[in-house]
């Protein structure tokens, strides 16, 4: 609810800023309806902003304090929050069960270290988050079931990752990738396991008796294939649960009540991931926004980025091995994802 | 003999927001007008239902930050301040429109109204807290908890600690206001991950509840899907909300309050009247904004607006409230049908949705439960405690993380407008943990700054922050709070470290971020 109020403030901020521009209002209308209700909502999008209320020509002004008020003595100590703290970290959350968020930051003197270790090599190397599935293992830096490589470019300290499969457990390991293949780690993340996205298929039925008398007493019952019964049950949950993530597309749903735009037993989710490849000379440097990648054998390469909404700007740059010759590409990426109807 | 039973579940919460330092402030507002416009309608709704024997229960959780500002003295007196203006306001309004029957009519249900909710403000000592726990010592009511500022606890996990003070701090702040330890516990946004259920177990609590996906998910599947609760291994019962009961209320097709005779909320005398006239009713600085007083009804889809009748309207709110026990009773005799106990389809709202959304939506509640009570004998209401006493055995399953946010599960709290938080928030926490641990029984001025660490962190860690982020809208406002909150809270951390607590700072913040009074630091041992 919070949430509505806080869009229906906002309203009135917008509206209270001059005339805002028409088509500007509707679009902010329907994203602070969204829990109000849909019925009404549409409306509005159909309607004119005429009852957009427009603002007198009041002030506006920040509220006023007394200049000897605490608030403002000590105004000076608030917003102010430093972007490290000389940590060398990473931390692996899960967003969902297909992608993972990891942000990290890495002390000077842990840098000092990997340049002792790599030599000459330090330069060359590139930054890599590595990925470990470690599902049911105690891992101790090599026995991950796999892994998995995302180049990163310079200056981030944050990433969202994508995991191929659900419900498995991950590591992430930033560290410093030398051209030998030689890899030095920086830091080693939590481990952290992502959630499953389907009905279990799993029949086993275990009871626990909750009452005062016996409260620890369990019954484990191995249930006859095929219950009829209940699947009746679920057919029916099915499908409702289906129609309200079919809804998952409309980018911002609130967190309140979910509700469905248009009910219905079928179900679509979009996601976009950006693949960038192509080829050059054997023995070429190649670059993408200034972070080097790797080149196969045969001078093949190709680089998978995250598509999120909006507009992104890749930089291809290769320089042959005599460092004589030079290109550079620019690719502009506008991912714009809307349902609709 | 019922077949099965409903669980009404309204979860009642505000961020904490409080401005001494300014006169009237604009975010404030929202507290007002829940106070004005949901809470003590409500109230007013179980008041005559138990008045006319009516048998019925709700459940609602009541968060720690809601509670703390429903019994700060500052934000009472500025309620009643708010709500003394609006009396002020409909008095004109009645001279104003008399000679318009239409609006004059209405203008007569707000100051009848107002006046009546100021009557029953004052009744309860301007703490209708004390309202609340009065229809749960009924039994009518069954009042749970929440996180202690609304943390979204999954992605708190790193720090279990700062977890478990978002739970013990919460059960704490319940026990002191309403005198009982909560039996269970509405999850911030609904969200769950594996291993929750340990600290809830820890701090007494019984029971929460997961989104549809939660159970249907889960491991194994469970045999009753989602009407009847399951265990975890730990044994606190999970219960998942029904999605067709939430659909009747609020979709576009089968949705009510978008019924064209109920009240437009986006039509306020706030907006709509002459600047000089409303200029003392709506915010200090000039803004223009709701001031609570709405003429007209929704009308159609055009922008074409008429009067609002409140007569028709609440005969409107009889007949959904008619439609809705219908429906009910179809989907309890359906599923009693294929199930061998009674099943309990749990129903969960935002509480502000009825009232300061759905104007009509106590109007609703009202019809339905009498309804419920008189009209039939399918169904009858519950609260979760006593469906569990009801059915102390049932399946044991490992829900699936999830919450009822956008893709139902972290995306809304976790995407590229707010992700940046966390770094902070992890951070501040492990601080948080490390100064516990380093002074284990702090006096005086250290201990004053330690607790107030706590209660910086906890309000840094509001889910609202990250949520108004990720809305695009006001985000000014929940940078600033997370980041002021943030660096009071680095600001103590370091004036501890290098010995040199400044109090008249400290004092300013203890009074300005106050919520808490009785907090104790070593939660975060």
């Amino acid at each position: 609810m919070v949430k509505e109020k806080k869009r229906n403030t906002e309203y009135v901020k917008e509206n209270s800023k001059k005339k805002p521009e028409k088509t500007k209002v509707k679009k902010t209308v329907v994203k602070k309806l969204k829990v109000k209700k849909m019925a009404v909502m549409q409306k509005k999008t159909e309607a004119k902003p005429a009852k957009t209320p427009v603002r007198e020509n009041a002030p506006v002004k920040e509220p006023e304090v007394k200049s000897s008020h605490p608030a403002l003595i000590y105004k000076k100590y608030d917003n102010k929050i430093t972007d490290f703290y000389g940590d060398t970290r990473i931390v692996l959350l899960p967003r969902d069960a297909y992608w993972l968020f990891a942000y990290w930051e890495v002390a000077l003197p842990r840098f000092e270290e990997a340049k002792q270790e790599l030599g000459k090599e330090f330069k060359d190397s590139r930054s890599v988050l590595r990925v470990y599935e470690v599902t049911n293992i105690d891992f101790n830096g090599s026995n991950a079931h796999n892994y998995f490589d995302i180049t990163l470019e310079t200056r981030t300290i944050s990433s969202y990752v994508k995991v191929p499969a659900p419900e498995k457990s991950w590591i992430a390991a930033l560290g410093l990738l030398a051209p030998s293949g030689r890899f030095f780690i920086l830091t080693v993340s939590n481990s952290m396991s992502t959630p499953g996205d389907g009905i279990s298929d799993s029949d086993e039925e275990e009871w626990l008796d909750a009452s005062e008398e016996s409260r620890t007493r369990i019954t484990k019952v191995k249930k006859e294939k095929g219950g009829g019964r209940s699947d009746g049950l679920y057919e029916e949950e099915r499908s409702f649960f289906y129609s309200v993530v079919g809804s998952a597309v409309e980018s911002s749903l609130s967190g309140t009540v979910k509700y469905e735009n248009k009910p219905s037993a079928f179900w679509l989710r979009v996601g976009t991931e950006l693949l960038v490849y192509g080829a050059a000379e054997p023995g070429a440097t190649v670059a993408i926004n200034g972070t080097q990648i790797a080149l196969n054998k045969d001078g093949s390469y190709s680089s998978r980025f995250e598509l999120g909404s909006g507009m992104h700007l890749l930089e291809i740059s290769g320089r042959s091995a005599n460092s004589l010759y030079k290109k550079t590409f620019q690719i502009k990426v506008i991912q714009n994802t809307r349902k609709v109807d | 003999m019922a077949k099965g039973y409903l669980a009404i579940v309204l979860h009642a919460h505000l961020p904490y927001i409080r401005h001494p330092e300014h006169n009237d402030f604009l975010e404030e507002d929202w507290f007002f007008e829940a106070v004005f416009e949901t809470y003590i309608p409500l109230l007013l709704v179980y008041e005559r239902l138990v008045e006319d024997n009516v048998d019925f229960r709700i459940t609602m959780s009541l968060t720690p930050p809601l509670i703390n500002m429903l019994t700060d003295p500052l934000l009472q007196d500025r309620a009643l301040r708010h709500i003394e203006k609006l009396i002020e306001l409909s008095e004109k309004e009645l001279r104003r429109t008399e000679l318009e029957p239409h609006f004059n009519n209405v203008a007569k249900m707000y100051n009848w109204k107002f006046n009546e909710y100021r009557a029953y403000f004052l009744k309860y000592n301007k703490n209708i807290v004390g309202w609340f726990k009065k229809f749960s010592d009924l039994g009518k009511l069954e009042i749970i908890t929440c996180g202690a500022t609304h943390g979204y606890l999954p992605l708190m996990r790193v720090n279990e600690k700062a977890v478990r003070a978002q739970i013990k701090v919460a059960v704490d702040c319940h026990k002191k206001h309403l005198g009982k330890q909560p039996n269970g516990i509405w999850l911030p946004e609904c969200a769950y991950y594996p291993g929750v259920e340990k600290i809830l177990k820890e701090n007494g609590i019984n029971y929460f509840f997961v989104d549809s996906h939660g159970l249907n998910y889960a491991k194994p599947k469970p045999k009753y899907g989602i009407f009847a609760p399951v265990f975890t291994k730990n044994g606190t019962a999970v219960f998942a909300r029904d999605v067709e009961s939430s659909k009747q209320v609020w979709s576009s097709k089968e949705g009510y309050p978008g019924d064209f005779y109920y009240r437009e909320f986006y039509r306020d005398a706030g907006f709509d009247l002459d600047y000089e006239y409303i200029r003392p009713y709506i915010n200090a600085d000039g803004l223009r904004t709701f001031t609570g007083m709405k003429y007209y009804r929704i009308t159609g889809i055009s922008d074409y607006k008429e009067a609002y009748d409140p007569w028709i309207a609440s005969h409107k709110a009889a007949e959904h409230a008619g439609n809705f026990l219908f429906n009910r009773e179809k989907q309890v005799e359906y599923l009693a049908s294929q199930m061998d106990r009674k099943p309990v389809i749990m129903a969960p709202y935002d509480a502000e949705l009825y009232g300061h959304w759905w104007y009509e939506g106590p109007q609703f509640l009202d019809f339905f439960l009498r309804k419920v009570y008189h009209d039939q004998e399918v169904f009858k209401t519950i609260t979760p405690s006593e469906y569990l006493r009801e059915y102390p055995t049932n399946q044991v399953c490992s829900p699936c993380e999830s919450s009822w946010g956008s893709k139902g599960c972290h995306e809304v709290w976790l995407e590229s407008g707010n992700d940046w938080i966390y770094r902070h928030l992890h951070k501040a926490a492990d601080r948080m943990c490390e100064m516990a641990e380093r002074f284990p029984e702090a006096g005086g001025p250290l201990k004053r700054a330690l607790n107030q660490m706590a209660r910086e962190l906890l309000l840094a860690q509001a889910s609202d922050w990250a949520f108004i982020m990720k809305t695009r809208t006001n985000v000014g406002y929940a940078v600033n709070a997370t980041k002021d909150h943030l660096s009071r809270f680095t600001k103590l951390y370091e004036d501890i470290i290098s010995n040199s607590i400044d109090l008249p700072w400290l004092n300013w913040i203890e009074y300005k971020d106050n919520i808490f009074p009785e907090i104790d630091y070593t939660v975060y041992r």
